[in-house]
């Protein structure tokens, strides 16, 4: 039956409370340990809602627990995190909080399994709420219905291995696909225990799924689940070039990242998988070591849903990042990533990399941008209407012959976005030129750009005649308004934070 | 016309509009061979690593990290 407690984290105990109100079947006590260490203080409230039929864990007990000798119950718990400012109403069985609106106070849920070791379940937490996360982050809305009312969460999905039936390669394809069945309506549903039928073209069975995937078998879960995936590997390097990094690697990362992808990332000397989910740009930007740069030098840190954490753990980009030296892994470790891209790209990353160096050349040289003004580019993939309503959100920067470049363009659904500027514009978050480049065209399309513009020129490329007139325009822009620079993918979050916190083990003491 | 540019931070060029057109075309052209080349050679990173294939599975990492 369900039935519901609400724990007040500010009175004695805290988090310790959990083991008063749930069955030891949950692991209570570790699961209170985890939110302590790893959950600001912005969270004051939980409402455990008990009896909770979580499709997912149902998943699992359908086709794997309940083949067991040991009997395992059918019913979840969920938690629910709340700020300070809202309550249970025992006697009515209702939340109540100023204003009557829960939502304004909600920072998602965690389900708990009866599974006695990793309990842990699906979770979507707000990226705020958790101890040390910075930046932007890719996050869809979720919705939530508990004690009839309708909530909303925005974050990423997630959950702990059950290591049995699943492990941390599954949880990760999982992770990306329910972000993709959440953000997008054409994109279906799965579940956990689908992701080791869907790995391996026969049933794999009980026991053959906790020997974990290869990278190459988690490729095979996105292609069954209508994706498109991309398996990118880092170069090796030879020991006697230990200095040396494929730079295009993680250029190529990031530019997928900013696309709003999130990415399957194994790291071979951890036998480990993550989904890349976000970053956090260094907060003062650095000269870049080569020109043309790339962005990827001004990423501080990189925000990962580690299924053996609670989500959006921040670990160092590279060896310069603010947070090198903290425990665990960095970017460094990395070795490969799956992109699992919608079926209309056919230009990839490297292809506009090769393009941004001729496209650099163009607006020195062509449009008089002074050589400094593009020393770092910069480019990710968005849909030609996300580009528009951007556009239109920043017309008056822009200025309207620019503005109705960007609305006349003849162009397919994706398009890349490459930009261009001086580290000093970059700080500013400014830049001297961009490039809009079809996604779909051919490798061997000579003309895949559609628009190349700086602050006072623009060449639309009518792509629709071989012997085409393109057309350069005057944009006629006051001198003194910079043009911005877009971050239409990934979304900037707030911290929630009661107090100062500084690295994974600030927490909170008598919690 | 270079200094100035560099002194002021504005563009400035001394080639026509048609001129920056052809340029632009003859830029991306040269791009052709050059993307094919590079996306070939991401693509044989990513085929060399087929047959090193660990299998990732990781249950005890949290320990490594704390």
């Amino acid at each position: 039956m369900a039935q519901y407690d609400w724990i007040d984290l500010t009175k004695t105990r805290g988090y310790r409370r959990l083991v008063d109100v749930l069955d030891d079947v949950f692991e209570p006590q570790a699961i209170a340990k985890r939110l302590s260490e790893e959950m600001t203080d912005a969270v004051q409230s939980i409402l455990v809602e008990h009896g909770y039929v979580d499709k997912d864990y149902r998943s699992t007990l359908y086709s794997f627990y309940a083949k067991k000798g040991r009997p395992y119950r059918r019913d979840c718990v969920r938690l629910h995190f709340f700020n300070g400012l809202v309550g249970l109403d025992k006697q009515r069985t209702d939340l109540v909080c100023e204003y009557g609106v829960p939502n304004d106070h909600y920072y998602g849920y965690i389900v708990l399994r009866p599974t006695m070791t990793a309990t842990l379940g699906r979770s979507v937490l707000a990226p705020g709420i958790r101890v040390g996360a910075d930046g932007r982050a890719i996050q869809s809305e979720h919705q939530v219905n508990v004690l009839g009312y309708p909530l909303t969460v925005w974050g990423f999905p997630s959950m702990e291995q059950p290591a049995d039936i699943a492990v941390c390669a599954h949880v990760s394809c999982w992770a990306i696909l329910r972000y993709y069945s959440e953000r997008f309506p054409q994109c279906r549903e799965y579940l956990i225990s689908d992701m080791a039928r869907l790995a391996s073209p026969f049933d794999p069975g009980g026991l053959v799924p906790s020997l974990g995937l290869t990278v190459w078998e988690a490729e095979r879960v996105f292609q069954a689940a209508d994706c498109y995936p991309l398996v990118v590997a880092k170069k090796r390097i030879r020991a006697e070039e230990k200095d040396v990094t494929d730079q295009g690697f993680y250029e190529e990362m990031l530019s997928y990242l900013e696309s709003g992808f999130p990415l399957f990332v194994e790291m071979r000397s951890r036998l480990h998988a993550v989904v890349l989910v976000g970053c956090q740009w260094r907060q003062s930007s650095v000269a870049p070591t080569r020109v043309p740069s790339h962005a990827w030098e001004q990423v501080d840190s990189l925000l990962m849903v580690d299924d053996n954490r609670l989500p959006y753990r921040s670990v160092p980009a590279s060896a310069t990042s603010t947070l090198a030296g903290s425990p665990g892994y960095s970017g460094e470790d990395f070795d490969r990533f799956i992109v699992a891209l919608p079926e209309k790209i056919h230009f990839p990353a490297p292809a506009v990399d090769v393009l941004s160096h001729r496209l650099a050349r163009v607006l020195t040289q062509g449009f008089g941008v002074p050589e400094e003004n593009v020393e770092i580019r910069r480019y990710f993939m968005t849909t030609i209407s996300e580009l528009r309503r951007e556009v239109r959100k920043r017309a008056s920067q822009m200025g309207d012959a620019l503005v109705g470049s960007f609305m006349r363009l003849n162009s397919a659904q994706y398009v890349w976005v490459i930009e261009f500027c001086s580290q000093e514009q970059w700080h500013k978050g400014n830049i001297a030129g961009r490039a809009i480049v079809d996604a779909t065209a051919s490798q061997q399309d000579p003309v895949a750009t559609l628009l190349l513009h700086s602050e006072q020129l623009a060449i639309s490329f009518d792509r629709s005649l071989v012997r085409a007139q393109h057309r350069p325009l005057r944009l006629r822009r006051p001198q003194a308004v910079p043009l911005p620079r877009m971050e239409v993918n990934l979304s900037q979050f707030l911290r929630h934070d009661n107090r100062r916190v500084s690295g994974e083990n600030n927490d909170a003491e008598g919690r | 016309m270079a200094k100035r540019a560099k002194e002021t931070g504005k563009a400035e060029s001394k080639l026509t509009d048609d001129e920056v057109v052809k340029l632009a075309l003859r830029e991306m052209k040269k791009a052709v061979p050059e993307i094919e080349k590079r996306v070939l050679e991401r693509d044989a990173l990513a085929a060399e690593s087929r047959f090193e294939a660990p299998k990732t599975a990781d249950i005890a990492a949290r320990k490594d990290d704390d």
